[in-house]
């Protein structure tokens, strides 16, 4: 009896061991649950907030009764020749990103925009800025194709791993890789969208300012462009900066 | 007394005949065996782990050959070899060696010879492994004659090819080799053991995932599945003496199983 005892708490033993593989597994599993769980709050509050960004920034961006307005000064522009309404209109549509985005001399830009040195050098710019109702019409057609062909490189595998990894790492290095590509690409908007996010998280990037500058340049921001350089340079003294605002005010 | 107490006795490891289960696998070797013997082949081979089922398959051959050929079975090696040619001389001369006689082996070899033609005699060898290179080089002169013919059977270990050993070499007209069963036929082993014996309603709780692990642990071989499920019913009889309420009658037990299978040192 005593032997079928001993046995038995033998078989109870043998169990046990054989359980422990299955115990193992059983908790792998639960700490699995416990981090992907963990992993989608996480990317949900990554993905709220990146959200609520970009909401902000397009609606800063469309005022679709500013375009309308625009547009119908623009018509006016080509008889009269008074290019300054549309660049300031534009001007006063992306200072408002600028005051969100680059939180640094605002009140002073609002005010320099009515200060001479815009306008004076915007009345500098000649001929080759007016445009005929043709070239304006053909203008739009351009970007309309621009905007599928960034949809296109949008939805490719290598934009999507990087932005899949940002979405999980927050590693301003990656926005700012994004901000690169996507400038190099010549996706001005996105360009200039990643940069901000780079910015945002670090302000120290350099190339970040940069990037968001010659973006603001290359979609026609010139004045845009020359203010963030301008407020770069104030905050810290960089040769490539300088050089980059030389460009720009040659530019103009 | 617990009705698993017979239950148990229906495994317990012998040769005897009326127990014997006729399988497939074991049916075809019996056959073989069966239509080498009828040939005029001097050496027939017989060989296999232990348990595999070579005695009885050798016990079965000679029960039903007895009354028609003139066949004897050697079950326990004759580890002296006068004692074991004193048996010897007795079966082929059908005399009794005289006391304090030995027999002379060449004119043993002349008698062999003389009978050649006239007579037949068959010799079934169990457990020949136990016989030392000596002893089979004489067996083998033996079968020679064409007199005597054997059937050797012998265990099969990892180290040694029986067939490759230098006696044997020439001499080995027939080989067989026995292995374990495979799941089906354990099962049907297992079944065809408890329905001779009537023992149904226990036949129809072992179901296949029972004889998965009674197959995982003996790997099909019959004795130790005799053994294992000696020892698992002796285990059923503990309980239905002292503690009736971990029976259940419905279902076989696989604990009872395992508690068997550490019993005997298979698991620990």
């Amino acid at each position: 009896m005593n032997s079928m005892k001993e046995l038995e708490k033998k078989w109870f033993r043998y169990k046990l061991k054989k359980s422990i593989p299955w115990f193992i597994l059983f908790f792998y599993l639960i700490l699995m649950g416990v981090y992907i769980n963990y992993k989608v709050i996480v990317d949900r509050f990554i993905i709220n907030k990146y959200n609520y960004l970009s909401k902000t920034y397009l609606k800063e961006e469309e005022i679709p009764v500013d375009n309308t307005v625009k547009k119908e000064k623009i018509v006016e522009v080509n008889k009269t020749n008074t290019l300054i309404i549309k660049e300031r209109n534009d001007t006063i549509v992306d200072l408002n990103i600028s005051d969100d985005i680059f939180d640094i001399n605002d009140t002073i830009y609002e005010e320099n925009i009515s200060e001479p040195f815009f306008e004076e050098k915007i009345l500098d710019d000649k001929l080759p800025k007016v445009k005929t109702k043709n070239e304006i019409l053909e203008e739009e057609i351009e970007k309309r194709h621009e905007k599928q062909y960034i949809y296109i490189k949008k939805s490719s595998k290598e934009y999507k791993d990087v932005e899949k990894r940002f979405s999980l790492s927050q590693d301003p290095e990656d926005a700012l890789f994004l901000a690169r590509l996507y400038y190099e690409k010549k996706n001005y908007k996105k360009a200039e969208e990643w940069a901000f996010i780079a910015n945002e998280l670090n302000d120290e990037l350099e190339e970040s300012w940069l990037i968001y500058a010659k973006a603001k340049q290359a979609r026609g921001q010139n004045a845009k462009a020359i203010h963030i350089l301008r407020s770069y340079l104030k905050k810290k003294n960089s040769i490539r900066a300088k050089k980059l605002l030389e460009n720009f005010i040659n530019k103009k | 007394m617990s009705r698993y107490n017979k239950v148990k006795n229906i495994f317990i490891d012998s040769i005897d005949i009326d127990e014997y289960i006729e399988l497939e696998s074991a049916e075809y070797s019996y056959n073989l065996i069966y239509d080498s013997v009828s040939r005029p082949l001097k050496m027939i081979l017989l060989y296999g782990r232990p348990g595999t089922g070579k005695s009885i398959l050798l016990n079965r051959i000679y029960q039903n050959l007895k009354y028609q050929k003139e066949i004897h079975y050697f079950d326990a090696p004759s580890l002296d070899q006068r004692e074991f040619f004193r048996k010897f001389f007795k079966v082929v001369t059908l005399k009794e060696l005289p006391k304090n006689t030995e027999v002379n082996f060449t004119t043993l070899i002349d008698y062999c010879k003389s009978i050649q033609g006239k007579r037949e005699v068959i010799i079934l060898l169990d457990e020949a492994q136990m016989y030392d290179t000596n002893m089979l080089e004489k067996i083998r002169i033996l079968s020679d004659t064409r007199a005597i013919k054997f059937v050797i059977s012998m265990h099969k270990t990892d180290n040694e090819d029986l067939i490759a050993k230098e006696h044997f070499k020439t001499r080995i007209w027939e080989s067989i080799e026995l292995v374990n069963v495979s799941k089906d036929e354990l099962k049907n082993y297992i079944h065809k053991k408890l329905l001779k014996h009537n023992m149904f309603d226990i036949a129809d709780t072992i179901k296949s995932k029972h004889i998965n692990l009674i197959y995982n642990l003996t790997k099909g071989n019959f004795r130790e599945c005799n053994k294992m499920m000696f020892k698992t019913f002796e285990i059923y009889e503990y309980y239905d003496l002292d503690e009736k309420y971990k029976i259940n009658a419905k279902r076989f037990s696989k604990k009872f199983i395992e508690m068997a299978a550490i019993r005997l040192g298979y698991i620990k």
